[in-house]
Formats: structure tokens, C-alpha cells, sequence
């Protein structure tokens, strides 16, 4: 300004060049205007990220005095456990989790750059980024309640993403969902859990347009072996998805035909809150899927862990995870569960239906099935039209159930069942009271605990013998049912070991690598085969050879019959192939097959007998047979402990033991 | 012998759903996923199993923004989904005058409560128009449905989707 006058100043004597200086002095002026504005701007600027920098020292500060890098929720939020060593590890695994490059080891560094990242500028994302502020909304909000952010001095940005997510939501309670288990794929046999989000509606409920919320793992190969080594160790990478209810129901409760129990949650809405503002950090990133630890189950109760940081449901999980005991770990905290609801799988509302029904109407319902204009005849036609009705509602269950065997999602219906259904619809008839519902199975948290311990006692033809047993998992078809799926028999590292008194020998009377039994009763309506897969060292105790092991395998398929739903009585049958390996044994193999037959009576809800009778023929390897014939039963004294005593003759060597199991 | 065996081994113990790859692009939203060049809801049932599942399609995204966080509003888009994968459940619910699934698709045409019974009784009424031949689609029966309700003087005005 100053020279501009000067200049303009002198050039009063000098006329000529008067509009020259005029212009060149103005221009002075405004660059020196530039220049100090940049000045100036430079210096807000500079102090702007000094004021930042010196916010978030404070904070830092803050947050060291309080010691939040040590706190439940800090390592609930970044899934930090801590190690055989006593240092901690998170168990995510996406990198995109953390905001330090050492945050996956060390819980306050990660504190730090995450408090350090919420000052992010906006200006410098790229295009397509979000903020940290709404990539980890969750860590946000409690950061933001334990040190009492200043919005003047650490801004607090808009997550539309987010908003409108959970805007969608729209959550009023949350529910834990338990599918029973499916035998006919491993991964489905111990059952599953998953979420549901209940949003705030009016009017009557539509749990079928909740949101379903599901860890899962993605699988990325097809060949078996692939996928039980991945799935076992962390091959695969597992996520969460977000899929609607009704997508869900179809799945487990039509395709599978599991039945589902649903655990509505006691949450407030600000634990809801949480819950989502995590799970929404978690979307986009991964754990390594460990099928017997870090699974579906685990992951579902680390999420309720931080909805309400006081439930304390992961720390009991130290081997396996199993999903009936995450649901014990919250049917056991008192006041969680405000309501439980049974859901019965397709199959399991047509056999309600076939419960209902009288013997005459289960004739007619039979005869539709083999004959479906069988609704001409006589029988049909001279039906009341609610018992009309009630077989019709049977057939068409019965023919959906058949339709989504066959192709997983029909785009249309069979001529058939359309033509019933049309018959349906026009008896205008609507049963306006909703009948009882039976329950064809009985929820996870009655059941017995999923591993075992036993001690026994017993004698064979020469000596007295005391035996242990322990094994993980999970449940043989002898033990009391209650709270898993009837007539089936899954065991894993199921070890039994004897002490002989006069020979004084220990050895392992046998150790189940896994055993496992399927047996679906005869029904006229489908076609189910039972059957069984065993394979673990076992002592053949038909060659004289002082106890020696084998190593063994078995086969087994046939078919089981039960008088009616509900019966006491099972029955079954199979054919079998066996081989067993042993050095004790010619040539160290013999290999053949055979049959089994077998009976389980309920003489009493808390007293069981099985009776089996086996033949088996090796002609390979060495040349050999058996028969085999059994009789144990089981008394269960309390929802964990039952007392067993049996008998067993092999070949005219005759045993018999009994023992008391605990299970936990 | 052997080979029978490994298959009914094989088959019991590994017939799992298919692993059914490539849904359409790495959409998160539900309508994303929809009517893009497979066959649509069909797929959805397809690969999603106890242990395992697409989870592009239905992942929960933080951090990528090409993914629309589309909600799950009642369009039409979002109905005709529905009545896809509901479909045998539907025929028969529409059939019988009542049930879940019935009801859920009343709500998704915003169907007040009160009038579920009048919802339930025009579908039972009107079932030869809403499937119609034995090689009607889904889509058709949505149509024939919202058709029907339009007609409808109730439900005319009180099912506002």
C-alpha cells in the first residue's frame, strides 16, 4: 500500500508514463494483498492442524490416564483375546480393521491411530473412501462418551451410508435364531445360529421382513477334502451378511427342513445401537473361518458381547464351540431372554397335520398322494368340509415339501398341485382358530452337555477291568435325546481306556475317530435310508490276541421303522462293510461285511435299553467272523449325569460293565 | 463297488447346497442382485448353507461406497423377489386364505393390518385369475395380485405400495 503511494507519488513528476506507474502500483498492491493473504491463511492453516495435533494429544492423553486401551470394550471392539503368552491378538484378520500397522498386536497403538484417523480431513479422501468416522462408527461412539469429544475442535462428520442403513433397520429388539441340526452335511450337523434384527413396526408382526444376520465362511472350492482341511483351519474366510428373514425360513425351515427356535433378546436400544454401529465395522472385513472355534456361533455371541459388554458369553469357549452351548451361554444368564418361539420346518408342520388327522382321514390324505383326483371318490366327497380341508392343507404341504426337493426354487407350479390347490381355494374355507402346535423337537438348552466324562467298572471271561472314558462331542444314540435330534449318534475322539486288574494291562478299549448314525423311520411318504459311518482303533475281541488294537472302518445302510410319531419303539437295520487293520491280524487286514439289526426302547422319559445283535464276515485279508449280540441301558439322573450297565457277547466271549457318565 | 460306495459316501456326507459362483456384480443391496443377466431370486436359495454363503451379494459394506446400501423399501422390485422365492409357499397360503407369507406380502403392499382378513379372503376368492395356467410366473401372480387388489374398493386406497 505504502510503496503503491510512493510510487504513484513520484509519478507526478513525470506525466508521460502516469497510467504505466497507475497500473504497475496497482498490481504491486494486489500481489502484496495475495501474498499476505496467503500469509495469513498459511498461519490459520498451520495453526488449524496444530490446533488438531494439540486436540488430539490431549485426547491421547485422556485416554492413556483413563486407560481405555485396557478396558473391556476397547478389546470387545477390536476382538482382542489375549495369548498363551499373555500378549493380546485380535482375531480379525482383514487388515482394513485396523488403523495401525501394529493395531492387530497392540491394543493402545491401535487406540491411537484410531483416535488419530478420526481427525482425517475430509477434503483428502479420494473419491469412493469414507471417513474413519463412519468405517468405525462403534469405536466412534464410545471414544466419543468415555472422553467427551469437542465437535469445535474434533468434527463430527456425516455418515449418510450408515444413516440409511440403519435407517432401514429401523431395530426395535434383537433375536437369536437356532437351526437343529441337519445330517446330511457336516457342516449343518451340529446345528447353527444366526440373528435376526426385528424392526419397529405397527400392526401385526412380519418377522418374515426382518433382517436376518449371518456369519458365514466362504467357501471357495467344491472338493471335499478342500473344504473339511479349510474349514477346519482357517482356510477359508469368514464374514457377515445381511439377508432377509424370509430368504432364511425358506432355507433352513423348507429346503432343510429344520426346525427353527428363535430367543428374542432383552436390549435396550442404545445396546441395539451399538451392536449395528459393529457389525457395520466388521462388514467389510474378515476373520478366518475356524470351524470348531471361530464359527457361525462364536461370532454371533461376540456381536451380543458388545451390545451389552457386562455379558460375559465367549470366555467358557476355550476348544470348540458348539451352537447348543452358545445358546446355554444365554438361556444362563437370567433375564436375556424375554421369549422363546418354535418354528416348525415344513416337514414338521405336515406332520402336524398328520397327527391331527384320524386314521381314516390319513388314509384318504395317503390315497391323494398316490392318486390326487382321488377328490372325486366317495371317501373325499363324504368328508366335512373342515376335515376336506385339513387333508387338502396336508397334500399341499406334503406337495411343496416334494416340489422343493426336487428344484431348490420351483418359478412354477406342477400341474398337479396347482389343479389342488384350485380345489383348495374353492371350499372358501379359512380355519380361523390356530390349532396347537406340536413340537417335533426340543430346544438346545434342555440338553445334555456336549462332552462327556465316565468311569466304569466291569468284567470279561478272565478279569475285572475299570474304564474311563471322555470324549468332546457330542451325543450317542443311547443318551437321553431331550434338546437334540432324535435317533442319531454323533461321536468325535470318543476315548475309552481300561485297566485290567489280573493281567495288569492298560490299554484303549477304543478310541472313535467319529461315529456317527442316521436313523429316519420308515415312512410311507418318502424314501429314507438310515445308516452309519464309524472309523477309530478298536480291540477285536474276537481273536485271542491279549487286547490287542485295530484300526477299523465301518459302513452301514438300511432302514429303521417306528410304530408312529412319538413312539417309544425304534427298530432298525442295515448292511454293513468293515475293515480293520492290526499287526496281530494275517496278512494285517481283513475286510468284509455283514448286517446289524437293533432296538431302542423308552421304557420310562429318563430310562433307554438298546438290544443289537451284529454278524460280520471278513472273507479277505484274514479269513474270519463274528456275531455279536448286545444289551445296555441308561438311566439319566439328571440333565448331566446318567448311570449305564450292559452286556455284550462276542463270538461266546461275553462282557459286562456299567458306569456313570457326566456330561459338560 | 468300491466307486458306489465313495458316491453314497460322497453324496450323504457332502451333498451340501451348490457353491453357486458369480452373482452379478459385487452389489450389496438386494435389488442388485436381481434380474441382472442369471436367473435372478433363484440363485439367492442356491448359495447360501449353514457354513457357507455368497457373501458378496449380501455383504454388510462399510468402507466401499460403489455399493448402493439399498434399504429394503417395498417396491416393487423388492416384491416380485419376494413372491419368487415365496413362491410354492404363497400358491398354497393364498390357497388355504391365510398364513405367513400371505401376510408378509400385504405388508410389503402396505396393507394396513385391519384389513389382512379382506386381503386374505379377495386372494382366496380370486385364485383361478391369480394363477391363472399352469405355466404362470411369479411375476404374473404379483401383478394379478396388485391387479385384484386395485379392483378391490377397500384395498383400493388402503394398500398404498
Amino acid at each position: 500500500m505504502v510503496v503503491s503511494l510512493f510510487l504513484s507519488a513520484r509519478s507526478r513528476r513525470t506525466t508521460p508514463n502516469l497510467h504505466a506507474m497507475a497500473r504497475i502500483s496497482f498490481l504491486i498492491a494486489i500481489t502484496a494483498l495475495m501474498i499476505s493473504w496467503n500469509a495469513a491463511s498459511a498461519y490459520a492453516a498451520g495453526d488449524a492442524d496444530g490446533d488438531r495435533e494439540r486436540y488430539l494429544n490431549e485426547l491421547i492423553l485422556q485416554a492413556r490416564t483413563q486407560g481405555l486401551a485396557e478396558k473391556r470394550n476397547w478389546h470387545l471392539l477390536v476382538h482382542y483375546k489375549k495369548t498363551l503368552f499373555g500378549t493380546y491378538e485380535s482375531q480379525e484378520d482383514g487388515l482394513d480393521f485396523f488403523n495401525s500397522p501394529t493395531g492387530k498386536t497392540n491394543p493402545e497403538e491401535e487406540l491411537i491411530a484410531t483416535l488419530k484417523n478420526f481427525f482425517t480431513p475430509p477434503e483428502t479422501l479420494k473419491p469412493g473412501q469414507e471417513h474413519p468416522q463412519c468405517n468405525f462408527p462403534a469405536r466412534y461412539k464410545w471414544l466419543k462418551r468415555q472422553l467427551a469429544f469437542d465437535p469445535a475442535r474434533l468434527p463430527e462428520q456425516q455418515c449418510e451410508r450408515l444413516e440409511g442403513w440403519l435407517k432401514d433397520l429401523n431395530p426395535e429388539k434383537v433375536t437369536v435364531i437356532f437351526a437343529s441340526s441337519y445330517m446330511n452335511n457336516p457342516a449343518s450337523m451340529f446345528g447353527h445360529t444366526f440373528l435376526r434384527i426385528d424392526k419397529k413396526r405397527q400392526g401385526s408382526e412380519q418377522k418374515l421382513l426382518d433382517y436376518g444376520v449371518s456369519y458365514a465362511a466362504t467357501a471357495d472350492t467344491d472338493n471335499p477334502l478342500f473344504y473339511i482341511v479349510k474349514g477346519l483351519f482357517g482356510g477359508f474366510k469368514g464374514a457377515f451378511s445381511l439377508v432377509p428373514y424370509y430368504v432364511k425360513v425358506q432355507e433352513y425351515n423348507n429346503l432343510e427342513n429344520r426346525d427353527l427356535w428363535e430367543y428374542e433378546l432383552n436390549l435396550n436400544d442404545d445396546q441395539i445401537n451399538y451392536m449395528l454401529l459393529h457389525l457395520w465395522e466388521l462388514g467389510g472385513n474378515y476373520f478366518d473361518y475356524y470351524y470348531f472355534q471361530e464359527n457361525c456361533s462364536y461370532h454371533i455371541l461376540s456381536l451380543l458381547e458388545v451390545a451389552d459388554p457386562d455379558l460375559h458369553l465367549t470366555d467358557q469357549f476355550i476348544f470348540q464351540v458348539i451352537p447348543a452351548d452358545t445358546i446355554k451361554a444365554l438361556t444362563r444368564n437370567s433375564g436375556l431372554i424375554s421369549k422363546e418361539v418354535y418354528r416348525p420346518s415344513l416337514l414338521s408342520q405336515l406332520n402336524n397335520k398328520r397327527v391331527r388327522m384320524s386314521e381314516s382321514e390319513n388314509k384318504i390324505f395317503y390315497r391323494l398322494v398316490k392318486n390326487p383326483s382321488a377328490t372325486e371318490e366317495a371317501d373325499y366327497q363324504n368328508l366335512t368340509l373342515p376335515e376336506k380341508a385339513l387333508v387338502l392343507d396336508a397334500y399341499l404341504d406334503y406337495a411343496q415339501y416334494r416340489s422343493m426337493q426336487k428344484e431348490k426354487t420351483a418359478t412354477v407350479i406342477d400341474p398337479t398341485t396347482r389343479r389342488m390347490l384350485l380345489v383348495r381355494s374353492q371350499l372358501n374355507y379359512r380355519n380361523d382358530e390356530s390349532p396347537q402346535v406340536i413340537q417335533f423337537s426340543t430346544p438346545p438348552e434342555l440338553g445334555h452337555g456336549s462332552a462327556r466324562a465316565g468311569i466304569g467298572y466291569g468284567r470279561n471271561g478272565n478279569e475285572f477291568f475299570e474304564e474311563i472314558s471322555i470324549r468332546p462331542a457330542y451325543h450317542d444314540l443311547l443318551a437321553n435325546d431331550t434338546g437334540y435330534r432324535k435317533d442319531s449318534q454323533i461321536l468325535f475322539f470318543d476315548l475309552t481306556a481300561r485297566r485290567y486288574n489280573e493281567s495288569e494291562k492298560t490299554k484303549i478299549d477304543s478310541l472313535k475317530l467319529i461315529d456317527i448314525v442316521s436313523l429316519t423311520p420308515y415312512d410311507p411318504l418318502f424314501n429314507k435310508l438310515s445308516w452309519k459311518l464309524n472309523v477309530g482303533v478298536d480291540t477285536p475281541k474276537d481273536l485271542d490276541c491279549g487286547y490287542c488294537n485295530s484300526f477299523k472302518g465301518n459302513y452301514g445302510l438300511g432302514m429303521s421303522y417306528q410304530p408312529r410319531f412319538f413312539s417309544p419303539f425304534i427298530f432298525y437295520s442295515m448292511v454293513d462293510l468293515e475293515m480293520e487293520l492290526s499287526h496281530d491280524l494275517d496278512r494285517w487286514y481283513r475286510a468284509g461285511g455283514g448286517g446289524t439289526f437293533g432296538a431302542l426302547i423308552d421304557l420310562t422319559h429318563d430310562w433307554r435299553i438298546q438290544i443289537t445283535g451284529d454278524y460280520l464276515s471278513f472273507p479277505l485279508g484274514q479269513e474270519s467272523h463274528y456275531y455279536k449280540a448286545s444289551a445296555v441301558q441308561r438311566y439319566s439322573i439328571s440333565q448331566n449325569a446318567d448311570i449305564r450297565a450292559g452286556w455284550n457277547v462276542i463270538n461266546s466271549r461275553q462282557e459286562w460293565s456299567a458306569g456313570i457318565n457326566y456330561y459338560f | 463297488m468300491k466307486k458306489y460306495i465313495l458316491a453314497i459316501v460322497g453324496t450323504i456326507l457332502f451333498s451340501s447346497s451348490a457353491f453357486a459362483a458369480g452373482y452379478g456384480d459385487a452389489g450389496c443391496g438386494l435389488g442388485s442382485l436381481l434380474f441382472g443377466n442369471q436367473k435372478g431370486p433363484v440363485q439367492i436359495l442356491a448359495a447360501t448353507t449353514n457354513g457357507t454363503s455368497d457373501n458378496q451379494t449380501f455383504a454388510i459394506s462399510s468402507g466401499t461406497s460403489n455399493c448402493d446400501a439399498k434399504g429394503f423399501d417395498t417396491s416393487k422390485l423388492e416384491q416380485e423377489q419376494f413372491v419368487a422365492i415365496n413362491f410354492s409357499g404363497l400358491a398354497k397360503d393364498m390357497a388355504v386364505g391365510q398364513g405367513e407369507q400371505l401376510t408378509a406380502l400385504a405388508g410389503m403392499m402396505g396393507c394396513p393390518t385391519v384389513q389382512q382378513p379382506r386381503f386374505n379372503t379377495v386372494a382366496q376368492h380370486n385364485y383361478p385369475a391369480i394363477f391363472a395356467s399352469d405355466s404362470t410366473t411369479p411375476a404374473e401372480v404379483l401383478t394379478a395380485v396388485r391387479g385384484v387388489v386395485s379392483r378391490d374398493t377397500e384395498l383400493s386406497t388402503t394398500c398404498i405400495n
